[in-house]
């Protein structure tokens, strides 16, 4: 059997999960949690350098630039523009010119701005970045990001860090069985039931933060999220039985002990 | 009195990261850095809403009242 990869624009991964690096109760669980799950891609976010307090400890001294690849996100930005020039920063950090494209006006549900990300998206790939962008689950939306060569298109499952889980389940159906590119649910995951739920659909991955990071016990949920995601792949490639109104015996009808013939 | 005048003399106010900081006149952003003994691991910075890349930080100079933004990678999903 051929090796299952997931390749994302230009890059080629064996791990289906990706993980976030924030809301973790230290720096350790989060360098353990990302071991643990075996995850090849984290997300990070790009902040204002802490002038007042040099020596403290950072995420970079924590995290394996070598090992994973990271892929820088635009979470804060409310509009295109700022989206824009945080993906210029990230690349102009030296960090791979991929970007989780994240615009975000609205505090409360967090919930993406259709079209200012579709226009963000436009101009990041014509400055030749692999755009991967978070949007609502918006079957219509997620082909037009296609449309101008978004590399991935990731659906939220949920509100981000809600942990409800999948309840936009039959667009983000609609949003897989017409993608020619990567569906990542990304956002709402609460348990690995729901990436593996995902991952049985057809999702290429699942993209996760507050579920592992907020976990009582971190390290042994990334483990857990890491098999969930295993499985729900696994599943999903071998073909799940079709759903029936009736019962079907899993034994012979025949030959029973004690019958008349 | 007139030590104290000839040192303001010497110095700038900039506003970095949202902060006025007082450096020496002539200061590049890696002069800033050293001055703060920051020695981050990855950063990028934005003068006056120019993106200047970190090989670029010995060679820029501040000025009096620019606007210096520095930025570094954090923990986010």
């Amino acid at each position: 059997m051929t090796e299952d990869l997931l390749t994302i624009g230009s890059r080629t991964f064996r791990s289906r999960l990706l993980l976030g690096t924030g809301k973790y109760r230290s720096f350790e669980e989060m360098q353990q949690s990302l071991e643990t799950s075996g995850t090849e891609v984290v997300t990070v976010a790009l902040r204002r350098l802490d002038l007042s307090h040099p020596g403290q400890p950072t995420l970079l001294d924590y995290l394996d630039t070598e090992r994973y690849t990271i892929l820088p996100n635009t979470a804060g930005c409310k509009t295109a523009e700022e989206a824009i020039q945080i993906a210029h920063l990230a690349a102009a950090m030296g960090l791979p010119r991929w970007v989780k494209l994240e615009v975000i006006p609205d505090p409360d549900y967090l919930l993406p701005d259709p079209i200012a990300t579709l226009e963000a998206t436009r101009q990041l790939v014509k400055e030749g970045f692999e755009v991967l962008p978070y949007i609502n689950a918006d079957p219509v939306l997620a082909r037009r990001l296609q449309e101008v060569g978004a590399v991935t298109v990731m659906p939220l499952g949920s509100p981000i860090g809600s942990g409800q889980g999948l309840l936009n389940l039959p667009q983000i159906q609609i949003i897989i069985e017409q993608a020619r590119v990567p569906v990542i649910v990304d956002a709402g995951i609460g348990a690995p039931s729901d990436a593996a739920f995902a991952m049985e659909l057809g999702a290429a991955a699942c993209l996760i933060n507050t579920a592992v990071a907020q976990a009582g016990n971190p390290v042994l949920m990334a483990r857990a999220m890491k098999l969930a995601i295993e499985a729900g792949r696994a599943a999903f490639l071998a073909g799940r039985i079709p759903r029936r109104p009736q019962a079907a015996a899993s034994s012979p009808l025949t030959g029973l002990v004690g019958s008349p013939s | 009195m007139a030590e104290d005048a000839a040192s303001q003399a010497k110095l700038m106010t900039i506003v970095a990261n949202g902060q006025p900081w007082h450096v020496p006149r002539e200061s590049t952003i890696a002069d800033f850095l050293g001055q703060l003994a920051l020695t981050p691991g990855r950063v990028v910075a934005m003068l006056d809403g120019t993106i200047i890349p970190r090989e670029r930080f010995a060679e820029t100079r501040l000025h009096e009242g620019c606007r210096l933004e520095l930025v570094t990678m954090v923990g986010g999903g």
